[in-house]
């Protein structure tokens, strides 16, 4: 058996659930999270690159998935516009309507643009910053804060008066817990 | 849930996570993803960094380039051994198996794989107790009968079998290399009911050129594939809806760069030197989806009327798809073909690197230097003074479709 072999079967093995979630927050849908979670996996491990531990390989993939999730993107690029032309038109009805939905994050970000998606993950769970962002998702720093203040504004509005009105604090990972 | 939208994406997270820890992610997909990786990292070896393939003790044999197309077949009865010199019988459903020397002591594993594709048609592993076990490159056991002289003989995957339905010269194109120096080329048995066929080592050696060197301007009107020597470009450029290629120069700065993007400090190749490269790409290409990788290679995907130059594994084990397609450089005089890229014996292309940047992505082609490039005829001249032309093709099902572009002058 090949070196690389048993670090990618305990990725798969032990880290697969969680490498599953992350792709599913971007992607939102468990059927694409397996798919670029598969798809990021093999563009990890197809290169030559030799992981000696599988907490380096876990993070290399973890990096792999927006990349690929974005790379999906552009490969369905006609198809995904007009999901995204869809996404913006169905905002406004979103952000007015069931408030039952707001109450679900999920929902939320199921209801962001792709990249927007992708864009808010990343800045949000991931902590990077916008020049980070762009580097990995191979977009114009111009266009990651576009797609983040549309996100911030579209998650405000479904999401920010649930509790008597109160706004949603956009704040990021190293701003948790200091109250 | 709270305003902090970064607590709200932990949490989904974490809701996401558990539920996903109910769901067995290595066993539904692991065997699938080992696989595609499998043959992508053997494409890399066989297609792009051969000479770390060499460096690292392969012996391989091929004949991928063996020119079976208009040129080539006049020249088949030259051509290897005995046994190959005549294309495998197309009667019948033969069963293909391999015969595999084992006997050389420090063997721990092997694996056969077309180097076309990077298909991994074989894998071998040594047991504890010094016996082998054989497996498809999915990992499913294939049966194999050990003889007293230690040596195993290996019944092929049945998806190879189904290449026969198709070529009577697939394992021609189905280029063989053993990833250990030490191990003798497998021996390639064709059973097809009625007589059994074996050819060995030798009999697949590559052979760029038929004895006797054919006159180009006498095989010119049968040469309907821009891949081969003699093919007379009709004109500059030709894309259609299916399929185009560009091309550009890049100066050796551009293409280390890009070489470090895409592979990091394991580059396919050192030897980019300080003279000008060329970067091409093909669109329309059939792209990788699901499994079906990589099936991009130097060949001509047309290679005369049986030989099959790309093929590769669909999702369901055992099911070979065929999607043969090539992108290569080659080399003119007057618009005539005289210098293409034939891989070498383990069927790399040194100078030359083909890559895709991403599953989806179409593929490139890198001239790292024209020594990739082989005469036809010695009469070619300089292959310095030629002018070059990137050509891809792919069998569209029915019919090839052709596309070329003139690579600008530097």
């Amino acid at each position: 058996m090949a070196r690389w072999e048993p670090i990618l079967d305990e990725v798969m093995r032990e880290r697969g659930s969680g490498l599953l979630a992350y792709a599913r927050l971007l992607t939102g849908s468990d059927a694409d999270a397996e798919d670029v979670l598969q798809d990021a996996l093999v563009r990890s491990f197809s290169r030559g690159r030799s992981f000696t531990h599988v907490n380096a390989a876990e993070a290399y993939v973890r990096r792999a998935i927006p990349s690929v999730f974005i790379d999906r993107l552009r490969g369905r690029r006609t198809r995904d516009g007009a999901d995204e032309r869809l996404a913006h038109t169905q905002d406004g009805a979103v952000g007015m309507g069931d408030r039952d939905a707001v109450l679900d994050v999920r929902a939320a970000l199921a209801d962001l643009p792709p990249r927007e998606r992708a864009c808010t993950v990343l800045r949000y769970y991931d902590d990077l910053t916008v020049p980070q962002i762009a580097a990995q998702l191979g977009l114009a720093e111009g266009t990651v804060k576009r797609y983040l203040a549309d996100a911030s504004v579209r998650l405000a509005g479904v999401l920010g008066d649930q509790d008597q009105g109160d706004r949603v604090a956009v704040v990021t990972h190293s701003s948790k817990g200091r109250g | 849930m709270n305003g902090d939208l970064g607590n709200l994406l932990t949490g989904e997270m974490g809701e996401a996570e558990a539920r996903f820890s109910h769901e067995d992610f290595a066993g539904d997909y692991g065997r699938r993803v080992m696989g595609r990786v499998r043959r992508r990292r053997a494409v890399r070896a066989a297609g792009v960094g051969g000479g770390a393939m060499l460096t690292a003790g392969a012996l391989a044999i091929g004949a991928t380039q063996v020119p079976w197309g208009a040129l080539g077949v006049a020249g088949l009865s030259d051509v290897g051994g005995t046994d190959c010199a005549t294309p495998w019988p197309s009667v019948g459903v033969p069963r293909y198996s391999a015969i595999i020397d084992t006997d050389q002591g420090s063997i721990t594993n092997l694996s056969i794989v077309d180097a076309a594709t990077g298909t991994v048609i074989v894998d071998g592993v040594r047991q504890a107790d010094g016996t082998y076990v054989f497996t498809d490159g999915y990992g499913d056991s294939l049966d194999a009968v050990q003889g007293s002289a230690g040596h195993y003989t290996v019944a092929l995957p049945p998806g190879v079998t189904s290449l026969e339905s198709t070529s009577t010269l697939a394992f021609r194109s189905a280029a063989v290399s053993t990833n250990y120096l030490s191990v003798r080329p497998p021996t390639l048995v064709v059973d097809d009911g009625g007589a059994e066929r074996q050819a060995r080592g030798e009999c697949y050696t590559p052979s760029p050129m038929p004895p006797g060197e054919p006159s180009l301007t006498a095989n010119r009107d049968a040469v309907v594939s821009p891949f081969q020597c003699g093919f007379e470009f009709p004109t500059n450029l030709q894309a259609t809806s299916e399929l185009g290629v560009v091309a550009r120069v890049v100066s050796a700065d551009d293409l280390r760069s890009e070489f470090d993007r895409r592979f990091g400090n394991q580059s396919p190749t050192t030897d980019v030197g300080e003279g000008a490269a060329v970067w091409a790409s093909a669109t329309g290409m059939p792209t990788s989806t699901g499994d079906v990788i990589a099936t991009v290679s130097v060949t001509d995907p047309s290679a005369g009327s049986g030989s099959i130059t790309g093929w590769s594994v669909s999702r369901e084990p055992g099911v070979y798809q065929l999607l043969p397609g090539g992108l290569s450089f080659v080399g003119t005089r007057d618009g005539v073909v005289v210098a293409t890229v034939v891989p070498g014996y383990d069927g790399a292309t040194p100078g030359m690197v083909l890559d895709r940047d991403g599953v989806d992505a179409d593929p490139d082609a890198f001239l790292v230097d024209r020594s990739a490039l082989t005469a036809c005829t010695s009469t070619a001249g300089s292959l310095d003074s030629l002018d070059l032309y990137v050509v891809a093709g792919y069998d569209a099902n029915p019919g090839l479709v052709y596309a070329w572009n003139e690579v600008p002058a530097p």
